[in-house]
C-alpha cells in the first residue's frame, strides 16, 4: 500500500532537514562575512524559497511560514542595513532553530 | 578673580543627533546630577568646568552643548566656531545615531580640520535595549578612535571621556 | 535703500520711541574689543545677562566665555545661546576696523517659541521609534509562541501515536485468547464449573478487546488519518440491521425497544455507513446499558438530504455537573460506572463532526436522556454498478487517470518525489524534468498528456520554458506550481501559456482533482 511508501519519503524528508539547517546557516555565513554581496544574498534566496515550497507540502507549516518570511524580507534587499541586517540574522536563526527542533523529533 | 589669564580656557563641543544624551553627560560632568526627563536643547547652552591637566595644572573647560542635529548645519558650524576639540555623542539604543555621529564627524572634519575628539556610546546602562550590532561595534574599532562606552544616568566613564579630552586639547 | 536713507526719512521723534522699544524689550549690550580683544568699551545693562562687573581692558577670553577661541576677525550670528546664570541671548559678532564688535540680544521669546516645537517633534520621533521596536519584539514574541504551539501539538501527536501501538500492541494476544477460550469452550461441553469460568475469561477479554478497539478508533480520529468513506446506502436495511443487534438486548433487560423512521427515501443516501453505524452503536448501546426500566426510542427522520437521529431513554439521566464535559475522552458519566473508558461519546462526536454535524445532549434529567444530531445524507446518483469497495483505501484510482503521462518539471527533489508518489499511486506514468531546458525536451519527446511546471527553476525558468512550449506547438495542459501568490505573477504564467496555476504549498488533493479536471477537459 501507498501509505507506506509514503511515509518512507516522509522519514526520508524529515531526517533531510538537519543538513538543510547546516547549509542555510552556512550560506547566511558567506552571505554575512561577504557583506551581502549580491549573489551571495541570491543563493541564499533560493534555499530558503526550496525550502519553503517543500515544508509546506511536507505538512511543516511553520518551518514554511517561516522560510517565506526570510524569503520577502531578502527580496527586500539591505535598505537600511544595520536593523535589515539584524531583522534577517535573527529570522534565518529562528528558521535553522526549528529545522532542527523538527528533525529532532522522533516519530 | 585676581589673575585670570593663569587659568587656560578652552572650547570643546558636544555633537550628535537628539536624545542620545549631550545634556545629560555634561550636567553629569558639570554638576553631577542626571534627569530621566528629556528636555530639548534649542541652539547651544555653555557651561564650564575646572579640570586637572596634569597634577600641577588645572584648567577651565568651556563646554558647549549644542542642539542635536543630524548634519553639520551653517548655524551649528557659527556654534561650533573656535572649538578645540569635540565630544561625538550616540545613542547605543538607537542604532541609526551611530550613524548620524559618523557623518558628523566626517563634516567637522572638513570644516574645522583635523581637531582631538572622542566617541561616546552613551545610555550603557540600558543594557536590554542595547541594539549596536556586531558590524557597527567592528566598524568602530577599526577606525582607531577613542571611544567610551558611557551612562549619563550611572556616570560611567563620563569623568574619564572628558578629561581625557582636555588633556588632549591642551 | 541703505541704513542711512532709512535713518534720514524717520522724523526724530519717532526714531526715539523705536529705540526705546527696541531697548525695552531687547535689553541690547554692546562690547567693543580691540584687535587683542581686550575690552574697550561697553554698553548697556551687563548685569541683565550675569556677567562679572566689567572693566576696560579685560581679556575676551576670561570674560566672556562664549568668546573663547572667537579672534578679531570673525564675524559670528549665534541666534540662541544660554548661560547657566542668565537669560537665552542671541549673539552677533563683527569685526570692524579697529577690533570686534559684539552685539548681545535678549532672545527669551524666540527660545520659548522654538522648544516648544522642537520638544514636540523630538519626541514624537522618539516615540515612533520605540514604537517600531515594540512592534518587533512582538513578532519575535510571536514566533516563540507558535513555537511552543507547535512542540504542543508534536506531544499531543506523540501521545496518539502512543495510544495506537499500544492498542494494537494489545489486540493480537487477547485475539488469541478469545480464539482459544472458544477451542476450550468446545472441548469442555459437560465440565459445567470449568465452563463458567471460561465464560468470564470470554466476557472479560470481548469487554478488552472492544475497549481497544474504541483507543484504537479515538487514536485515529485524533490524528486526522481518518478519512469518510462516503457510498450510497440503504437506509432502511442499515436500520433494519440495527434493530436485530438491539432487540434481544433489551428484552433480556426487560426494556421496549424501538426505530422510528419517518420521510426515508426509497432510493440509496450517500453517506459513510461504517461511521453512522458506529455512532448509533454506541448512542443506542449506552442507552441501553444505562437504563433498568422503562423503553430506548431511536427516532429517525429523512428530510431534503438531511438525516435526523435522536435516541432518547429512560434511564437515570447525565448529571448536571457531568453535561459539558460528557463529549470529552476520557471522561465517564458516572463516577461509579466501571465499564468503558470514555471513549465513545468523544468518538461519535468526532464522527459525526466529520460527517458535518453536532452531537447534542438534548435534554437530560429524571425521566431520561436524548442525544440528537443531524448529518447530510444526499440522494445518491444512480449510477447502478457502483462497487462500494473500490475506494475504501483512501486514495483515489481515478479512471481518468490510467495510462496518462505525467511531466513534472520541480527542481526541488524532496517535492518531486512526493509528487510522484502521489500521481503514481493514483494510476499516472510519470516522467520529469528538472530544469526548465529537461521540461521542454522533454515535454517535446514524450508528448504528455498534462504538464506540472515549477515556475521557479535554474536554466531556463517556467515561464520562458512554458511560451517555448507553447512557440512550438504543444498544447496539452500546463499547470503552473508557484511560490508566489500575487495576481500579477499568475497573470504572466497564463499569458505565458499555463492553463492553472497551483500556489505552494500545493494540497496533494486539489493537486490530484486539478490534474483530473484538466486532463478531463482536454478529453
Ligand atoms: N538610561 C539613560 N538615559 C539617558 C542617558 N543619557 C541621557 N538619557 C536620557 O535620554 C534623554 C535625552 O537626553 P538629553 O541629554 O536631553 O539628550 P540631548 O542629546 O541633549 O538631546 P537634544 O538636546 O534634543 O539634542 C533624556 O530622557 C535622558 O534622561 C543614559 O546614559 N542612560
Ligand atoms: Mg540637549
Amino acid at each position: 500500500m501507498s501509505q507506506n511508501k509514503l511515509d518512507e519519503i516522509r522519514k526520508k524528508y524529515q531526517s533531510s532537514l538537519q543538513s538543510k539547517a547546516d547549509e542555510l546557516e552556512q550560506c547566511w555565513r558567506s552571505a554575512e562575512s561577504s557583506f551581502f554581496s549580491e549573489n551571495t544574498v541570491a543563493t541564499l534566496r533560493g534555499r530558503v524559497h526550496n525550502l519553503g515550497g517543500s515544508a509546506g507540502m511536507y505538512g511543516y507549516d511553520t518551518v514554511a511560514a517561516s522560510a517565506k518570511r526570510v524569503e520577502s524580507q531578502l527580496s527586500g534587499g539591505p535598505e537600511d542595513s544595520a536593523s535589515w541586517r539584524k531583522q534577517v540574522k535573527e529570522d534565518v536563526q529562528q528558521l535553522v532553530t526549528l529545522l532542527r527542533d523538527e528533525a529532532t523529533i522522533v516519530s | 578673580m585676581s589673575n585670570p589669564t593663569t587659568e587656560q580656557k578652552r572650547k570643546v563641543c558636544l555633537v550628535g543627533d537628539f536624545a542620545v544624551g549631550k545634556t545629560s553627560l555634561t550636567r553629569r560632568f558639570v554638576n553631577n546630577v542626571f534627569s530621566d526627563k528629556y528636555l530639548t536643547t534649542v541652539g547651544v547652552k555653555i557651561d564650564t568646568k575646572v579640570v586637572e591637566v596634569n597634577e600641577s595644572q588645572t584648567a577651565k573647560l568651556v563646554v558647549w552643548d549644542i542642539a542635536g542635529e543630524s548634519t553639520v548645519t551653517s548655524i551649528n558650524e557659527n556654534y561650533m566656531k573656535g572649538l578645540a576639540g569635540y565630544l561625538l555623542v550616540a545613542d547605543g539604543t538607537r542604532p541609526a545615531t551611530i550613524e548620524t555621529a559618523l557623518h558628523l564627524q566626517q563634516r567637522t572634519e572638513e570644516i574645522f580640520g583635523s581637531l582631538p575628539f572622542v566617541f561616546l556610546l552613551n545610555k550603557n546602562d540600558l543594557e536590554t535595549q542595547w541594539a549596536v550590532t556586531d558590524a557597527q561595534e567592528q566598524l568602530l574599532r577599526d577606525k582607531g578612535w577613542k571611544i567610551f562606552l558611557t551612562s549619563a544616568k550611572s556616570g560611567a566613564h563620563v569623568e574619564t571621556a572628558f578629561s581625557w579630552l582636555a588633556r588632549e586639547v591642551y | 535703500m541703505s541704513d542711512a536713507s532709512t535713518r534720514q526719512r524717520i522724523p526724530d521723534e519717532a526714531f526715539r520711541h523705536m529705540q526705546r522699544l527696541f531697548i525695552e524689550r531687547t535689553h541690547p549690550l554692546y562690547l567693543r574689543f580691540d584687535r587683542d580683544m581686550k575690552l574697550e568699551d561697553w554698553w548697556g545693562d551687563s548685569d541683565y545677562y550675569g556677567f562679572e562687573p566689567l572693566h576696560v581692558g579685560d581679556d575676551a577670553d576670561s570674560k566672556v566665555d562664549f568668546l573663547v577661541g572667537v579672534t578679531a576677525q570673525d564675524e559670528l550670528e549665534l541666534p540662541i545661546v544660554q548661560t547657566p546664570n542668565g537669560q537665552p541671548v542671541s549673539i552677533h559678532v563683527r569685526p570692524e576696523d579697529t577690533g570686534l564688535c559684539v552685539l548681545i540680544l535678549d532672545a527669551a521669546s524666540e527660545h520659548e517659541r522654538q522648544t516648544e516645537i522642537q520638544q514636540k517633534s523630538n519626541e514624537v520621533q522618539l516615540l515612533s521609534k520605540k514604537q517600531q521596536m515594540l512592534m518587533e519584539e512582538l513578532k519575535a514574541t510571536q514566533i516563540e509562541v507558535d513555537r511552543k504551539r507547535r512542540e504542543a501539538e508534536a506531544a499531543n501527536r506523540l501521545k496518539s501515536e502512543f495510544i495506537s501501538s499500544m492498542s494494537h500492541e494489545f489486540r493480537t494476544p487477547l485475539t488469541s485468547v478469545l480464539g482459544y477460550t472458544e477451542i476450550l469452550e468446545n472441548t469442555l461441553q459437560n465440565e459445567r464449573s470449568q465452563l463458567e469460568k471460561l465464560g468470564a475469561i470470554s466476557r472479560g477479554a470481548k469487554h478488552l478487546l472492544s475497549l481497544i478497539e474504541n483507543l484504537l478508533d479515538h487514536g485515529r480520529l485524533e490524528d486526522g488519518a481518518i478519512v469518510m468513506q462516503v457510498r450510497p446506502t440503504d437506509l432502511n436495511a442499515l436500520l433494519a440491521d440495527l434493530r436485530a443487534i438491539f432487540t434481544p438486548l433489551a428484552e433480556k433487560k426487560g426494556l421496549e425497544f424501538s426505530i422510528q423512521t419517518s420521510g426515508l427515501p426509497a432510493d440509496r443516501v450517500l453517506l459513510d455507513d461504517m461511521r453512522y453505524r458506529q455512532v448509533l452503536i454506541n448512542l443506542v448501546g449506552n442507552a441501553v446499558k444505562f437504563t433498568e426500566t422503562g423503553s430506548v426510542v431511536a427516532r429517525v427522520h429523512w428530510d431534503n438530504g438531511q438525516l435526523r437521529n435522536e435516541v432518547a431513554d429512560t434511564g437515570p439521566g447525565i448529571p448536571e455537573a457531568a453535561r459539558e464535559r460528557v463529549f470529552l475522552a476520557f471522561q465517564r458519566v458516572n463516577e461509579d460506572q466501571e465499564s468503558g473508558a470514555g471513549l465513545g461519546l468523544a468518538i461519535s462526536q468526532r464522527i459525526v463532526r466529520i460527517m458535518g454535524g453536532q452531537l447534542v445532549l438534548e435534554s437530560s434529567g429524571d425521566e431520561g436522556s436524548e442525544f440528537g444530531f443531524t448529518i447530510d445524507a444526499p440522494i445518491a446518483p444512480d449510477d447502478g454498478d457502483h462497487d462500494p469497495a473500490s475506494n475504501r483505501e483512501g486514495t483515489v484510482v481515478t479512471a481518468s487517470a490510467l495510462g496518462h503521462t505525467v511531466l513534472l518539471a520541480e527542481d526541488d527533489d524532496d517535492i518531486a518525489q512526493l509528487v510522484e508518489l502521489v500521481l503514481e499511486d493514483a494510476g499516472y506514468r510519470l516522467v520529469r524534468a528538472r530544469n526548465g531546458r529537461e521540461a521542454v525536451d522533454k515535454a517535446l519527446l514524450e508528448k504528455p498528456d498534462l504538464m506540472l511546471m515549477d515556475m521557479n527553476m535554474p536554466v531556463v525558468n517556467g515561464i520562458e520554458a512554458v511560451r517555448e512550449l507553447r512557440a512550438s506547438g504543444f498544447s496539452s495542459p500546463v499547470i503552473a506550481l508557484t511560490a508566489s501568490a500575487s495576481a500579477a505573477y499568475r497573470e504572466s504564467a497564463i499569458a505565458a501559456g499555463c492553463s492553472d496555476y497551483l500556489v505552494k504549498p500545493v494540497d496533494l488533493a486539489t493537486l490530484l482533482s486539478t490534474i483530473a479536471e484538466a486532463i478531463a477537459d482536454t478529453a
